[in-house]
């Protein structure tokens, strides 16, 4: 395959990425806006890191506000997984300066998952 | 929450959506006001709210620029690393911070950054032979794009990147700081010390603010400030606000938005400053 080929698919697959993770978490979190007008919690309560081990349950159960968690944690990491997308593609075009460049970026971003799990 | 400021957050964020997609920014320098001064949410909240939003702007609208070739990838994940780093610095200190300072801070960076935001000065055109011409890392990261409004292949070289990658820090510092996505000094520096048009400037922006908003809202839901339903409103709005902008940006004079957007941000930060002090 040439670069230029290699390129149009680092380019395709980054923009499907993007899109995809947007589109479910907008999915989710209106669903979930909408659940909650139903069944309304309190709005100033916060979202923790340890309610994300409940969150199959409560979605079970037709919480709106875990659907909202779920939709949010899912736009979280949208990025984190376009940066992946694009270290493999720079991988497959072997061009190994920018894949260790991106893989500098997920160690960071891993910094800042390991700051907010202590919280 | 009540139906009318349900329908104010929705109708402040799709603005701040609108004018982040048009000037790659986030959209964080009007919903963080937006937030704190008519929805009276506790700034380190807003500033929660505002970083899910700006990563909705940016996952929305980079999409689109990187499908059409006029977001830089290459330059956006050089410059990711300075940008990541300070994003996290700054989300873990405003942890520290008092609310009053954290408003003191965004009024100031309101005012201050509305020159920028005002100036604006496209950059001279390169042919492909120019603009490939350099040597070193830095030449790797020029690039072209077909600009429809001019009908042709627009080519360019990047300079001064070590300017760029500081400029990137301070402005993820920023990020994690106050809630903006820091396109507000990547995007100014990119146009008028680095070479880069600012169609690509503002698209290449876009692309890495939400890596750098990313960076601290972890931070954020670590700490429990992130409210579920406002950042939910704020970042569906923030998407709609967007493709909004998408659409209508060929038949806007961004020239001319700008210089009034800069005087609203002016307003605006006199006004949180007015509140705090």
């Amino acid at each position: 395959m040439s670069r230029v080929e290699l390129e149009a698919i680092e380019v395709s697959i980054t923009a499907v990425a993007l899109k995809a993770g947007v589109v479910v978490s907008v999915t989710l979190l209106v669903a979930g806006m909408i659940l909650e007008t139903l069944q309304p919690a309190n709005v100033m309560a916060a979202l923790r890191p340890e309610g994300i081990l409940t969150l199959p349950s409560r979605i079970a159960s037709g919480s709106g506000i875990a659907l909202v968690h779920l939709g949010l944690l899912v736009l979280m990491v949208t990025p984190l997984v376009r940066v992946v997308v694009l270290a493999v593609e720079f991988i497959r075009e072997r061009d190994y300066s920018f894949a260790m460049i991106s893989g500098g970026v997920l160690l960071l971003l891993f910094v800042s998952f390991a700051l907010g799990a202590v919280g | 929450m009540p139906t009318h400021e349900l329908l104010l957050l929705l109708a402040g964020g799709s603005a701040a959506g609108l004018i982040g997609s048009l000037f790659g920014l986030g959209g964080g320098i009007l919903l963080v006001p937006l937030l704190v001064l008519v929805l009276h949410i506790p700034i380190h909240n807003a500033i929660a709210a505002s970083l899910i939003g700006v990563i909705a702007t940016s996952s929305a609208t980079a999409s689109r620029n990187v499908r059409h070739g006029i977001a830089n990838l290459r330059l956006g994940s050089a410059l990711e690393v300075t940008t990541v780093a300070g994003a996290i610095a700054g989300g873990a200190i405003a942890g520290y911070l008092p609310a009053k300072a954290l408003m003191v801070m965004f009024a100031s960076a309101m005012i201050l950054f509305a020159i920028p935001m005002a100036r604006s000065r496209e950059v001279v055109a390169m042919t492909r032979e120019e603009a490939t011409a350099g040597t070193g890392f830095a030449a790797r990261l020029g690039g072209s794009y077909f600009d429809p409004a001019e009908g042709r292949e627009v080519h360019y070289a990047i300079r001064r990147l070590p300017l760029a990658m500081a400029v990137s820090g301070a402005a993820g510092m920023l990020s994690g700081l106050l809630g903006v996505g820091g396109g507000i000094m990547k995007v100014p520096t990119l146009t008028l010390y680095c070479g880069m048009p600012v169609k690509a400037a503002a698209a290449t922006s876009t692309f890495m603010i939400g890596v750098t908003a990313m960076a601290s809202a972890f931070v954020y839901y670590g700490r429990g400030d992130v409210l579920p339903l406002v950042s939910a409103a704020a970042a569906v709005a923030i998407v709609a606000g967007s493709r909004a902008g998408l659409a209508v940006a060929a038949r806007i004079n961004a020239r001319a938005l700008r210089k009034w957007f800069a005087l609203l941000m002016v307003v605006v930060g006199a006004q949180m400053l007015w509140k705090v002090l």
